[in-house]
Parts: structure tokens; sequence; C-alpha cells
């Protein structure tokens, strides 16, 4: 599994906590069961939004401020993805550079009517973490991309709580269930990949991979 | 198990890009068609971007930042790309398409609907005629019938005949008289003379033993131009060209 080298300086804890919004924002930390911290939550309001839609129309208009914003804003989201996934500061942040460019190119791609920012980019660097680490182009067009979510995560408070809840739900997972997830999720193995790498039948991924997504969603949602 | 239900139990793995190309590519066909599991797939990656979140947070070195914000600046304003269209649009676009049908559809009903009426309207002027067209055909093509030429006093009789062209319609009418008997395996044929190419048969014809002779709307090309006509004799069967002499020849008017 690839994993950050000790280089990458970790100045924020969760990928929503932007370079420059850390500082004197972060009131309350999450740790993990190793007491590292693994999530920090803002305390500049519970239930501020983040009002992206007027940031993404202006960068329509060639905006470069507005474009800085959001870099701001969701860089530690797209990064820390691409690194979870490529396990390469380097090529992660080739990876940053790409999505940020592409949303530049191309706003439109983003329709809040069909997702929140956060995890659209979170999808998307992902997705092209994996093709990176595949050496392949992308299959997923930007704006093909739409995402639903009964959790709000466009305010902070309440995605750092999907989370936080989502992180439990994978270390309380059978150990072979979420190494099937981990596999397909960061380490971007299809079926019949994960299928030699495990012993396990096809049939035996489907289910885990099934069962490991529907306890995440129950969680958040409950 | 339904195609249905196994596309939706290989719908997580598609999600995360775990399917083959073979499967992927047969996923996005099913995609097309069913609402139900494009609804599910945009669930699926609400729940596959909260497993990506818990990537433990990590800052892009500062030189990132600044790469991108002279990447923007290279690029002054963002490339104007055609937004493609969403499944989400799918719904509007085909009700849009469906408005538009619909109209050009009521549209031409209605020109139909009111040409129809036109043609109704006279229907009962043309069932009227058609007693005297049937009594006037008969009349002229009645071998009994008494056909007299009426010429100035002590002429000699000569062969002569009439034609009746529309060129619009390609109908022709055409009547001769005082026609001498065709020699033997030899027909009168009369043929149309358009203004530049060749002579246009209009069809063959044995006189009666009076010398009389019609052709009735023989088979025509609708639009041709016919500056002269011309009866000729000519082999019964055979190839179609004109031979001289000429026996009968006339200026369209």
């Amino acid at each position: 599994m690839p994993s950050a080298p000790e280089q990458v300086r970790r100045t924020a804890a969760s990928p929503f906590d932007s370079p420059t919004r850390v500082a004197g924002e972060i009131q309350n930390e999450i740790r993990d069961p190793h007491g590292k911290v693994a999530l920090k939550v803002s305390s500049t309001g519970p239930d501020r939004t983040r009002a992206d839609e007027p940031l993404i129309t202006r960068i329509r208009t060639g905006d470069q401020e507005a474009m800085a914003t959001i870099y701001d804003r969701y860089s530690g989201v797209v990064y820390s993805v691409a690194l979870r996934v490529l396990g390469n500061p380097d090529a992660a942040e080739d990876v940053l550079q790409e999505v940020m460019l592409q949303l530049w190119r191309d706003p439109d791609a983003f329709d809040s009517a069909r997702g929140k920012l956060a995890p659209w980019l979170a999808i998307i660097a992902r997705h092209r973490s994996v093709n990176y680490l595949r050496k392949r182009r992308p299959t997923v067009e930007l704006s093909e991309c739409t995402i639903a979510s009964d959790v709000d995560l466009e305010v902070e408070t309440e995605c750092s709580r999907a989370i936080e809840r989502a992180r439990r739900v994978l270390a309380d997972m059978p150990e072979t269930q979420r190494i099937v997830l981990e596999l397909a999720v960061f380490d971007g193995l299809t079926d019949a990949e994960i299928a030699v790498r495990t012993g396990q039948s096809l049939g035996t991924i489907k289910t885990r991979v099934c069962a490991a997504l529907a306890a995440i969603r129950k969680a958040v949602t409950r | 198990m339904t195609g249905h239900e196994r596309f939706a139990q290989n719908l997580p793995l598609y999600a995360i890009d775990a399917l083959s190309v073979s499967e992927a590519d047969a996923m996005e066909v099913h995609l097309e068609t069913c609402a139900a599991c494009r609804r599910e797939l945009e669930n699926l990656r609400g729940d596959l971007a909260l497993v990506a979140l818990t990537s433990e947070a990590a800052t892009p070195p500062p030189r990132s930042r600044q790469r991108l914000l002279a990447a923007i600046a290279h690029e002054s304003h963002p490339v104007p790309t055609r937004r493609r269209m969403g499944w989400w649009l799918i719904p509007f676009a085909a009700s849009a398409f469906l408005a538009i049908f619909v109209a050009v559809l009521w549209r031409d009903n209605y020109v139909l609907r009111d040409r129809l009426v036109q043609l109704q309207a006279r229907i009962p002027a043309q069932q009227a005629e058609i007693p005297l067209a049937q009594d006037l055909l008969a009349l002229i093509t009645d071998p009994k019938s008494v056909q007299v030429d009426l010429l100035a006093a002590n002429t000699k009789p000569s062969p002569h005949g009439r034609a009746v062209y529309a060129p619009r319609t390609g109908a022709l009418f055409f009547m001769a008289s005082d026609l001498p008997p065709a020699p033997p395996h030899k027909a009168y044929e009369l043929w149309l003379l358009p203004k530049e190419g060749t002579p246009v048969p209009a069809g063959t014809f044995q006189p009666d033993s009076n010398g009389n002779a019609t052709l009735i709307m023989p088979a025509i090309p609708a639009g041709l131009e016919a500056v002269k006509f011309a009866v000729t004799l000519e082999p019964e069967t055979g190839p179609r060209s004109p031979t001289r002499p000429t026996v009968l020849s006339g200026t369209s008017q």
C-alpha cells in the first residue's frame, strides 16, 4: 500500500484544511487509534458553508483570484487523495496541477446542481491518480461525474463528522474486507487483479466491495 | 438473474473503476437506458468520495500554488468549451424535440386538411364531368363513329392529323384521317421532336379501313417541350428512330 513519505509536510489534518486557513481556525482534533492527528475541525462556525458556486461563476469570466481561492480551499483535498493513491509527492503535485487546470479551463464541467465541489474534486483526483498508476488516459470526463450524498459535504462540520465516521467504519471493518476496498480504491486494481493478489474469487471481491461501501453509507447517514 | 440485476451488482465495481474495460463498456451502454442504475451510481460515487476523503491530510508544497497561478496567468482566460449534454438534460432535450415534432406534425396536418377540403370541394364538379368525358372518349374511339373532314369545295382529301399535347403533364391526344394502309410489317409512328435532342416516340398505330387512327394518352415523359410533331412509317418491331420520308408533320404553335 503506498504511503506518503516522511518529508511530506502535514500542517493540515483533514484534506479540507487548506494551508491558508489552518492557522487560528483549528479548535478540535480527532486522533486515530495510534494517537496520530487524523482530523481537525474548523471553529469558524459549525454550519459555515463554502460558497463555491460564485467562485465558479467568476472563474468562467477568467477571474484568477477566484481560482486562487478555490486552490486554497481544495488543494489539500486533491493533493491528499492523489498522495494516498500515488505515494509520491511529485506525482501527487502533478495530479493536483492537472485537476486544477482542468477546472480553470472548463469550469462548466462542475455543476453545483449535481454535487458538491469537495467530493467531486476528490473523485476526480482519485480517478486521475489511478489512471496515472495505470499509465492510461482518464476514462471519465469531468462533466460526466455526478455525485449524490445524503451528507452535505459542503458544510465543514457535517463533512468532517462524515469523514470521521467513514474512518471508524474502515477501522472496524474485517481486515480482508478493508484490504479489498483499499486495493480497489487506492491501488487502482481491477476485480481480476485483486482476485490474483488476494486469492479470493471474483464473486467474493464484488460482495466485499458492495458491503464495504454500504457500511460507509449506512454509518454516515444514520 | 436479469440483465439489470447483473449490472446493478457490478455498479460498485464500476463506480471505483474496478471492472474490466469490456465490462465497463457494457455497463455504460446499460446506464444510458437505466435511470435507477444512474441514480445508484451517483450515490456510490458519494460513498467513494467519502472513502477518498479519509486519506490522511497532506499539504501540497507552496511552489504548487505559484505553479498553478503562473499557468493560469499564461492562459489569461479559460478556454471556452461547449458544455456537453448531461444525462439530466436528456428529458428536457427530448421534450423540446417532441414539442417541435408535434408542432411540425400539427402544421402538416393543418395543411393537408386544408388541401383535402379543397379537393373534396372539386369532387362534385369532376364527377359531373366524368360522364361527358367518357362519352367523348367513346365517340372518338368507336370504330362505328362516322368521322367527316370538311374541306374547301373541290379539294381532294389527303392524309392529315391533329395532335393535342400538354407538355406539363405529358398528356397527348392524336387523331389522323385519310391515311392509306401501312405496307406489310410496317406501322405509322408518331414522334415528338424537342428543341434539342433526339425525337421521342409516342406510339405506333394502324389506320382503320376508312383511313382514320387515334392515339390516346401514350406514355410521354412529363415536361417534354415538343416543337414539332411528325408521323413516319416504321417497322412494326425493331429500334425506335424515325426514318424518312415523313408522312405528316406539324410545328407546335
